[in-house]
This record gives C-alpha cells, sequence and structure tokens, in this order.
C-alpha cells in the first residue's frame, strides 16, 4: 500500500498549488478576448482530462448541458437579436465573436474546474487537501461529508424507487408520477433525519470531528514539480491571455 | 455541554444534518431524470434545510451543494449559488414572519414568489456569463421577447419570472407536503419557531 | 477496576420490547434513544446497531480511511484486523466509498472501525444478524479473541443464541404484554401462486459482467423456496428481475400453459418483493393506510395479516416513528397484503426473536401448503430449516435446487 501512495504522490500537486493555478487560470479564462486562444487552452486540458481518466464526465457536459447552451446562443442572438445590437448574424459580426467567446469560456472553464478538482472527490487526499485549503473544525467535517454522503443518497434514492416498484405503488402517466412525489420523497426525509440525529450522536460519542484533524499523513503531500510545473503552465496562460 | 457545540454556530445535530441535505439536494436530481418528471428539484433540499435550522444553515446548505453540484453533474451550476442563498433567505423570512407555509394556498403563493425572485436574482448572471441563455425551453421564450425588442436582461427576467415559478411552486409544494407527513417524533428533535408558526408542529401545551 | 480486567463478551437474550438495546446503549455510556443529551467521549465505548450504515462516520471517502478515522495505526491488534479484512473478503471494498456497500459488507466495517478504536466497552445490537455464518464465526473470533483483552463486549443478537459456548449469557424480560406475531395465523388469499418455467433468464449491469448468465428452473407452489448464495451472488438482481423492476438482457418467464409473461410491462403484477431495509419501502403516514386498510377492518384477507403479525395496535401510527421489529412487520404485512401469486421476503428475521421467528416460519408453511408461491431469502440456516423448505442455490449466475449441506459446504468455501 505504501508504494501505491508514494507512486500517487509523484503524479499530484501539493494541495496550495492546485488551489493558486486553478484561480490563476480561471482568472485567465474570463479575461481572454481571443476565441482562438482559448480554443486551443480548452484542447489541452481536453487532453489532461483524458489522462486523467475523467475525459467522458466533460463529453456528458458538452452533450447535454453545453450543446444546449450554444443552441440557446444562436436562437436568441442569431435569431431574435435582442434590442441594441446590430442586424446580421455573420462571420465577423459582433454578435457572432460574442457568442463564440462565452462558449468558448464556459467550456474552457467547465473543463478546468473539472480537471482540478473532480479527482479529489473519491481520493484519500481529500482531507489533506481540504485542511491544507484552511478548512477546520466543523467546516471540514462539513466539506468532508457532504463529498461522502452524496453516494449513499443517490443509492437511498434508487433503492426507494425500486422499493416503491416492488410495492407496486409505481404509477404510469407523468402527472400521477409528479402527484406522487411526496409520498415517494417521505422515506428520503426520514431517512435523512433519523441519519441525522443518529450520526450527530456517533460523532460526539466516538470523537470522530477530533479524529479526523488527526488522520496521520505525511507532510508535503503531493509532489513538488509537479506542483510548479501547473502553477507555471497557470501564469503562463494568464500572460497570454492578458497580452492577446 | 460540550465545549463543541459552544465554539460552533450550529449543534452537533445541525451540523450532521447540513451534509445530508446537501447531499440531498445533489441526489434528488436522480429522481427527476429517473421518472422523466419535467421538473428540477434542485431547491428542495435548501428550503427543508433552511425550515428545519434556520437562515445560516439554509444559505450554507444552497451554496454547498450548488457548489458540490458543479463538481459532480455539471460545473454551470457554480454560478447560481447566489440565487440558493437568496432562496434560503426568502423562505426564512417568508416562513418565519409571514407564516408562508401555514397551509397549501399560502405555499402556493410562497412558492409563486420564490420563482419570481428567483427568476429576478439569476438573470444578471445569466447575461453576463451566458449570454442570456439557459440551455433549456426557457431560451424560446427569451428569444421571442427579445425580438420584439426588449433589452437581453429585460428579456431574461420575464422569462425567468414565467417560467420559475411553476417550478419554484411545485417545489415549495413538496417541502411543505414532506413536512406534514413526517413522524412528528422525529420533527419535534428539530423544534424551533417557525416551524411551530407554520404548523408543522404543535405549540407547547 | 484494574487495567488488566477484561471479562469475557456477554450475550443479552432476551424477546422482542424486553430491553436489549436500552441497556446496551446503557452500557457504553449513551442515553436509552438517541437523540438525548451526550458529553462527548463519555465512557471510551462504541455502540453499533442493525441499521449499520447510520454507523458508518460519513466522513471517510474510502472503507480503509474510515479505519484510519476510528484509529487502527494505534490499535494494540491491527494485525488482527487487517488479517480478518483478507478472510472477510474485504479488501476490495476497502478502497470504495462505504456507502456503496452492500449491507452484510457494511455491517463487517463497522464493527472493525468500532474494534479498532479500541474502546473500554463496546456494544452490538443485532448488527451481526445480517452476516452469513462463515463471516459470524470470524466476527466472534476477533471479539472472543484479541478484542477480549482490552474491551467488554456486549451483544445482542436474535440469531446468535444458536451458536455454541464462547458467550457468557444475560436473560431479560420484557415489561408487559407485547405485539407478538401470532403462529396459528391462516393464509387469507384467495389467489394462489402459479407454476412458472424461467427459461435462459440472462442479466447483465455492464456489458460482459453477467450477474444472471442462464436461469433455467421451475417454480411450484406449495412449499415454500429458500433462495441461497454468497454476497453479491445475485440474489437481489434475481428478485429485480423476477419483480419486473430490472429487464433480463435475453430469456423468458412461461407459465404451465406456456404462455409468455412479461414482468417488466406490469412491474409487481405476479411478484411482490419485501426488501431487506423495510425503511425504504415504508411511504405512507399511517401504518393502516400502508397496508391499504379501507375503513374498519373488518373479516378481510388484510385483517388476518394484521392480527397475524400483531399490529392491532399500532394501525395508526405513523409507521416511521415505530421500533426497528415493527417496521419490519409492517413493510412485510403490506408486501404480503398486495395476495400476488408470488412473494419474495429478503430477510424476514431481521430484527424478530426467536418465538416470532416460529410464529411467522409456520405462518409461511401454511400459505405455501394453501397455495400462495413463497420465496424467502435468509442468512439463517436455522430459519431455514423451520420452513420445511426447497432450497435454491444461486451460483455463477446459475440457479439450482440443493440440499441445504450443500449450502453450508458453498459458504465455508
Amino acid at each position: 500500500m505504501a508504494s501505491s501512495k508514494r507512486r500517487a504522490d509523484d503524479h499530484i500537486p501539493e494541495p496550495w498549488a492546485r488551489g493558486t493555478a486553478t484561480l490563476v487560470a480561471v482568472i485567465g479564462v474570463f479575461v481572454c478576448t481571443d476565441p482562438t486562444a482559448l480554443m486551443l487552452f480548452w484542447i489541452g486540458l481536453l487532453l489532461l482530462l483524458y489522462l486523467v481518466g475523467i475525459l467522458s464526465l466533460h463529453l456528458h457536459f458538452l452533450l447535454f448541458v453545453w450543446v444546449p447552451l450554444c443552441l440557446g446562443l444562436l436562437l436568441v442572438w442569431g435569431v431574435a437579436i435582442p434590442a441594441g445590437n446590430s442586424a446580421g448574424f455573420g462571420l465577423g459580426s459582433a454578435e457572432a465573436y460574442r457568442t463564440a467567446l462565452i462558449a468558448l469560456r464556459i467550456g474552457a472553464f467547465a473543463a478546468l474546474l473539472q480537471l482540478c478538482f473532480v479527482p479529489l472527490l473519491h481520493r484519500s487526499e481529500l482531507v489533506v487537501t481540504l485542511t491544507a485549503w484552511g478548512l477546520r473544525g466543523s467546516a471540514l467535517v462539513l466539506a468532508v461529508a457532504s463529498m461522502t454522503l452524496i453516494d449513499d443518497l443517490r443509492y437511498r434514492v434508487d433503492q426507494v424507487m425500486s422499493a416503491r416498484i416492488a410495492r407496486g405503488l409505481a404509477a404510469r402517466n407523468t402527472l400521477s408520477r409528479v402527484l406522487q412525489l411526496p409520498a415517494m420523497l417521505r422515506p428520503l426525509l426520514v431517512f435523512v433525519l433519523t441519519s441525522a440525529v443518529r450520526r450527530s450522536e456517533l460523532w460526539t460519542h466516538r470523537g470522530l470531528e477530533r479524529r479526523l484533524a488527526q488522520i496521520p499523513v505525511e507532510n508535503g503531500f503531493g509532489s513538488r514539480s509537479v506542483s510548479v510545473l501547473i502553477l507555471a503552465g497557470a501564469i503562463a496562460w494568464l500572460a497570454a491571455s492578458l497580452l492577446l | 455541554m460540550t465545549e463543541l457545540t459552544k465554539r460552533s454556530l450550529f449543534n452537533q445535530q445541525a451540523l450532521a444534518l447540513m451534509p445530508l441535505c446537501i447531499a440531498l439536494n445533489i441526489a434528488l436530481g436522480g429522481v427527476v431524470h429517473f421518472l422523466k418528471l419535467p421538473i428540477y428539484l434542485d431547491a428542495t433540499g435548501t428550503i427543508l434545510a433552511t425550515l428545519l435550522l434556520g437562515l445560516p444553515a439554509g444559505v450554507i446548505v444552497g451554496v454547498a451543494s450548488f457548489l458540490l453540484a458543479s463538481l459532480v453533474i455539471s460545473p454551470v451550476y457554480v454560478f447560481f449559488v447566489g440565487t440558493q442563498a437568496a432562496i434560503a433567505i426568502y423562505i426564512y423570512l417568508v416562513a418565519r414572519y409571514l407564516h408562508g407555509l401555514l397551509s397549501t394556498p399560502r405555499a402556493i403563493a410562497t412558492g409563486i414568489g420564490l420563482g419570481v425572485l428567483a427568476g429576478v436574482v439569476s438573470a444578471p448572471i445569466i447575461v453576463l456569463v451566458f449570454g442570456g441563455v439557459s440551455g433549456s425551453g426557457r431560451d424560446l421564450v427569451t428569444a421571442l421577447i427579445a425580438s420584439s425588442g426588449q433589452q437581453i436582461l429585460n428579456a431574461v427576467m420575464l422569462s425567468g419570472a414565467a417560467s420559475e415559478p411553476i417550478d419554484k411552486t411545485l417545489q415549495v409544494l413538496i417541502a411543505f407536503s414532506l413536512l406534514r407527513g413526517s413522524p412528528k417524533g422525529l420533527l419535534e428533535r428539530f423544534r424551533n419557531p417557525w416551524l411551530v408558526g407554520n404548523g408543522f408542529l404543535k405549540a407547547p401545551g | 477496576m484494574s487495567e488488566s480486567y477484561a471479562p469475557a463478551p456477554i450475550l443479552l437474550e432476551g424477546p422482542n420490547f424486553s430491553g436489549r438495546t436500552a441497556h446496551l446503549r446503557g452500557f457504553v455510556g449513551l442515553p436509552p434513544v438517541s437523540g438525548g443529551e451526550l458529553t462527548q467521549g463519555l465512557s471510551g465505548g462504541a455502540f453499533v446497531a442493525q441499521d449499520s450504515q447510520n454507523f458508518i462516520s460519513g466522513l471517510a471517502t474510502t472503507g480503509h480511511l474510515e479505519l484510519l478515522l476510528h484509529g487502527l495505526e494505534q490499535c494494540p491488534f491491527r494485525e488482527d484486523i487487517e488479517r480478518l479484512t483478507v478472510q472477510l473478503r474485504l479488501r476490495e471494498c476497502l478502497d470504495r466509498n462505504p456507502f456503496t456497500l452492500s449491507g452484510g459488507e457494511q455491517a463487517m466495517l463497522t464493527v472493525l472501525s468500532a474494534a479498532a478504536m479500541t474502546p473500554r466497552r463496546l456494544a452490538l445490537d443485532g448488527v451481526l444478524e445480517q452476516l452469513s455464518d462463515a463471516s459470524r464465526e470470524v466476527m466472534l473470533d476477533l471479539i472472543g479473541g484479541p478484542l477480549a483483552t482490552v474491551c467488554a463486549t456486549r451483544l445482542a443478537d436474535n440469531r446468535l443464541t444458536h451458536f455454541p459456548g464462547l458467550l457468557e449469557r444475560f436473560s431479560l424480560r420484557p415489561p408487559g404484554a407485547v405485539p407478538a406475531l401470532r403462529p396459528d395465523t391462516p393464509w387469507p388469499g384467495r389467489t394462489t401462486g402459479k407454476v412458472l418455467t424461467l427459461a435462459g433468464i440472462r442479466f447483465a449491469y455492464r456489458r460482459g459482467q453477467a450477474v444472471l448468465d442462464g436461469i433455467d428452473f421451475r417454480l411450484q407452489p406449495g412449499r415454500v423456496y429458500v433462495l441461497h448464495g454468497a454476497n453479491g451472488a445475485g440474489k437481489s438482481t434475481l428478485s429485480k428481475v423476477l419483480c419486473g423492476i430490472l429487464r433480463p438482457r435475453s430469456g423468458e418467464l412461461l407459465t404451465a400453459t406456456g404462455q409468455r409473461v412479461q414482468p417488466w410491462r406490469e412491474p409487481a403484477g405476479l411478484f411482490a418483493y419485501h426488501f431487506q431495509n423495510p425503511d425504504l419501502q415504508l411511504f405512507h403516514t399511517r401504518v393502516r393506510d400502508e397496508l391499504g386498510l379501507v375503513g374498519e377492518p373488518s373479516d378481510g384477507g388484510t385483517f388476518h395479516l394484521v392480527h397475524g403479525f400483531g399490529l392491532e395496535s399500532v394501525l395508526d401510527e405513523h409507521p416511521l416513528d415505530l421500533p426497528y421489529v415493527l417496521r419490519k412487520r409492517v413493510a412485510m404485512a403490506a408486501t404480503l397484503a398486495m395476495f400476488r401469486p408470488w412473494t419474495i421476503l429478503d430477510e424476514p428475521t431481521l430484527g424478530q426473536d426467536d418465538a416470532n421467528c416460529l410464529a411467522l416460519a409456520a405462518f409461511l408453511r401454511r400459505a405455501a401448503k394453501a397455495g400462495a408461491g413463497i420465496i424467502v431469502i435468509s442468512h439463517s440456516r436455522w430459519f431455514s430449516a423451520q420452513l420445511d423448505a426447497e432450497h435454491i442455490l444461486l451460483r455463477g449466475g446459475r440457479l439450482e435446487a440443493v440440499v441445504p449441506t450443500e449450502i453450508s459446504a458453498e459458504k465455508r468455501v
């Protein structure tokens, strides 16, 4: 186990670098006014997303969020054209430039956010990273517990749905499904309240809040060279977007 | 009591409930997807947390669930954390001072108000970051209003005020019905003045 | 009390409602019911109950971190715990989010976490009930072995009475009359089970990883069926396919006359399915509505179930306000009250004491004799033996009839 940990260390940045680099790069995305540069930056991020193994998450975003947004942009700025804007929607016009910039910014921003934070969610360095970012006590408990409990709630949602079908209570048409929502969500709310009562007792009884801050980790978690590399990349990107 | 509860803003029970509400906010998206329903349930957990735990907890749950949703669902959620905070503030004020969840008609009125508020609050972000679009059927309405010669911000506000109330009213009604149908013994552990004021719990004595 | 004092583990015996849970909670310094006042780390004790998901901290993203959070590094019998994770086949589970584990795996993880804390006092309330016999023996070896040198353990467990030796016992009695299952209840249903042939049923959650790999079997009412299979063998997947929650990738269900049935077109039409966790299956605000009782109970079929399951006194209560033992019974009765040709009951004995289990077994035997189709999933060899059942085993994605001795051999592998 120790060896696999060491290998992981070699590939991930230190917490401070992860936060700073993301911030710098996000500023770069929003000050950049050159669509081509944004496009190239985004493509670079896609490559990194692929290497980290979460490209499919980003493609899902592209298909279900980004493409509809682009269609909406075409509709509003290409067809409807709000007041105070020049008519005509051709290449080179102000609207085309503006919509392209918006679409690329959203895409690049999404890729950046996913690349920097999603790999943290299900990894052991989550607590270390959050601690390094200054989260302590209740705030740390809240952050870690929220991320961990999503899987629990998703599982419950799935189970409650199946359990309802198994009891023969599933509704057929959309209206009755909407009307049944409260009844279906009731076990979930009760589960949530019961869990809160039980878990608060568990945390206090076992002193888990104190223990959370004491989880053993070595100092300087993450690789210094990777940290320097990504920070340099982010600063270079910000400089480029300011100059272009 | 323990030094633990003294030095933090929330007692342990509230602290344990908040992450569950955050996770619920995110997992409810799965319900909608599973049932193929034409609504969102993205504020239900925030509404419930505000009613159960009060204003600071409601705001934290709303903001944190959208931060987290931006990682696990879609990064665009991060731009709407302000709307979530506004929802928590509105629900707290309406529930506490106007007893806006005392009856079904009141809950409907509260929901419509919430929808208008959400539409107005999110409009500047939608215009600034997304060029006025939301990537849903609502863009048709925006385009229609814009083509009649309106400024884009007005068009987004109007389309928001037209579409959000339906969705938000349903969410308020769902939260209302959930709290009404919960076991009283369990709800009793989260007793506060506005749960009593809105009839979810009986006044003592 | 000297430091070296290490009393033997004690088993609390007693029927439902005899106060075992309150005793156990008091033993580790908790108030009798959860939610009362409590001071941090008062007793250096740990408590784990049967709803094991509530005893996962929620502060660790993996099972391994859950153990570290509980102080595994400082634990004097760390190596024993690590050896057990291999023996219990928990190794891969430790890399996953604890909430994605199965009920049995969660139960094992919560007990191991509590042990890793090295508490002075440990109380286990029914949490071992959902483990297979082999896994439970491994856990008991830990409790009676390394753990017993530093920690006083007390357990309440309805099924543990059937293990030989090892533990000292306390007996508790309930204060008065309690709602109990009635052994003489007749099966009130008018519908009878149908002969069904499963032909080549296949199912996979992911392509290439078949969970059900060609189920060929003929189900015939008249005797209770007990469905066996290791954790993850696909027992609940098969149940979901039969119930119509999942649609099989291929294969078909045929009636005695050779007619094809497609459960996914009408879910729960042919098979009603009672889940292991009752809390997920209770949707109404009164027990009465949950059971579908209209007006006052008359001598209809459901009334017999209300009487037989000892639920008369709670008809107007909120189902989710009841204690676990009754929630389990309400959910079971509500599923049976659908009176479908077949009913699948997943771990029906959870939380029920011996007398209630025997009454339930008698009821199910009678129901099957009267023609109802009953399939039981149970880890309890003792309960299965009371059912006079046909034993069927799910192994390698296939279903076969077996004799009980083969099953215990299978579980020891």
